[in-house]
């Protein structure tokens, strides 16, 4: 996948959870499809990026630099923080739920899954871009830069 | 062809930690502890909008979770007036 691509992807992502992250404000209807949206995103995510976590994973006990390893132990922690949201959104959902014939009871034990993983999720996924601060300067600065002079002249 | 397998496998991982975290919350809401923890932390939200403010949708004292009937509890002490 090209480099613009993947960065369009995962600014997608990331002002996509920023807009999820209020559902009071989109309405819940909207919370729920998007975050279906995130969800499929995340995947795609993944799966472009499983070449490095599969190597990475492979080396993660041989002696090599420390960052692969931070990152990819942040990776997991917010794989597994994003499947428990999606899934108790799931559990407690109104809409989505429904679109596919489905009818949830909604346990308070899953609300309380979703707004405990949604806080975790969100601090990881600060986490995970803070880590890859320098991948997104350089995309900003390889990509969007020159396309921004071409516009201006 | 070389995605067509990774997504193969990101899939399969998908599903097996989805699974695991469904049987973990799941056995978690059986036990006591999971019990008194949700009931301590119920957020109360509105079934229409989803807001979790009490102040925004009960305004006579109640508040707007769901009942086990689906009723919220707004609908309720309304019905009972």
């Amino acid at each position: 996948m090209r480099r613009t691509t993947r960065l369009l992807l995962d600014i997608g992502l990331l002002v996509g959870f920023l807009v999820a992250w209020t559902p009071s404000v989109t309405g819940v209807t909207f919370h729920e499809w998007l975050s279906v949206g995130i969800a499929t995103g995340a995947l795609v995510h993944l799966v472009v990026n499983w070449e490095w976590t599969a190597r990475t994973a492979r080396r993660l006990f041989e002696k090599a630099r420390l960052e692969p390893k931070v990152n990819l132990v942040v990776d997991a922690l917010l794989f597994l923080a994003t499947i428990t949201v999606m899934l108790s959104g799931m559990m407690i959902s109104q809409s989505v739920a429904s679109s596919f014939g489905l009818t949830v009871v909604a346990d308070a034990i899953w609300r309380l899954a979703h707004s405990a993983s949604a806080v975790l999720t969100a601090g990881l996924l600060a986490l995970h871009t803070a880590l890859h601060a320098r991948w997104f300067a350089a995309a900003y600065r390889d990509l969007v830069l020159p396309s921004l002079k071409e516009v201006t002249g | 062809m070389r995605y067509l397998r990774h997504a193969v496998t990101v899939l399969g991982l998908t599903v097996l930690t989805t699974a695991a975290v469904y049987a973990g919350i799941s056995a978690f809401g059986q036990t006591a502890a999971g019990t008194r923890l949700a009931e301590e932390n119920a957020v109360q939200t509105c079934p229409r909008t989803g807001c979790t403010s009490v102040g925004c949708h009960a305004t006579d004292g109640g508040s707007a979770g769901y009942r086990s009937d689906g009723m919220s509890r707004t609908q309720a002490s309304r019905s009972r007036i």
